[in-house]
């Protein structure tokens, strides 16, 4: 990860194809309305995972970036977990699976590893 | 609606059940838990923890204000079972041994043997490699019980670690 960079944790439901999603990004006919959400911060994303039990991915974007669409409202704050997690409406994911593909190569950990 | 005490308990029914989270009424009042807010260590699927229609207690964690939904919790409903909370109970600098779960550039993350989870700075490391895996000895940097989290420094590798009576074995471990 380099250093301007902003990380995004998220752990896939059961059922998802959490290796493919890093690649291709996130379906917004599979995230309707609200979208998918993201920890900003390890810990809970595998809080998440622990129920899961379906690996983890790992996303990264330039902090510019981040920053940018967090003013533009494609990145939006998760009430339930100020300051700590975030959501992308479906309707925005175009916008963001293409920012996902600017850095860090992003990683899907499988399950036990 | 007149929002309920934070910290308050109040029955709720369930109402439905999803990956993420259980849904329940209070009233006219919608409450949601979502999984992490479950137990401390039970981590089967929330459907075969729980079945629509049941009445259960729920600690009342906090409001969402835009979604207009209390944030409830089952697990805080007996914080005596929180990892976290037996961490706090160590002397500081008390050495754990922990587990490498994981590692990025910056940080590491650890499981402890009561099933916490910490995050390992790098940079306490004092440049030593850590691999997924490996078992290390750290000491508590930081700790928030109610959030909950947990950070992590490394201990001087040859320093004897200790199994506090406080924190049981691995199989508590929540995967």
């Amino acid at each position: 990860m380099a250093v301007d960079e902003v990380t995004l944790w998220k752990a896939p439901q059961p059922g998802r194809d959490g290796a493919r999603e890093v690649v291709a990004g996130f379906d917004p006919q599979a995230y309707p309305g609200k979208g998918p959400y993201f920890a900003l911060d390890e810990q809970l994303a595998r809080e998440y995972q622990s129920n899961y039990q379906n690996g983890l991915q790992e996303l990264y974007l330039p902090q510019s970036l981040f920053d940018d669409l967090v003013r533009q409202g494609v990145i939006v704050a998760d009430p339930f977990y100020p300051g700590r997690s975030c959501h992308v409406p479906s309707g925005d994911l175009p916008r963001f699976n293409e920012a996902i593909k600017h850095g860090t190569p992003n990683v899907y950990h499988p399950e036990g590893t | 609606m007149t929002l309920p005490e934070i910290g308050s308990i109040l029955q709720a029914q369930v109402d439905r059940v999803e990956n993420y989270g259980v849904y329940l009424k209070h009233g006219d009042a919608t409450l949601i838990v979502l999984a992490p807010e479950v137990s401390w260590k039970d981590c089967r699927p929330l459907r075969e923890q729980f079945q629509v229609g049941e009445i259960r207690d729920v600690f009342v964690l906090a409001y969402n204000y835009r979604d207009r939904i209390i944030i409830g919790s089952f697990r805080r409903l007996h914080p005596e079972q929180s990892p976290y909370r037996e961490l706090s109970r160590l002397d500081p600098g008390e050495i754990l041994k922990g587990k490498v779960w994981h590692t990025t550039g910056q940080s590491a993350t650890i499981l402890l043997p009561n099933g916490a989870w910490g995050e390992l700075s790098k940079s306490s490391g004092k440049g030593r490699k850590l691999a997924v895996g490996d078992e290390v000895p750290v000491t508590i940097a930081a700790l928030n019980v109610d959030e909950p989290r947990l950070w992590l420094d490394l201990a001087p590798q040859d320093t004897p670690t200790t199994t506090p009576s406080a924190v049981p074995s691995m199989a508590g471990s929540p995967t």
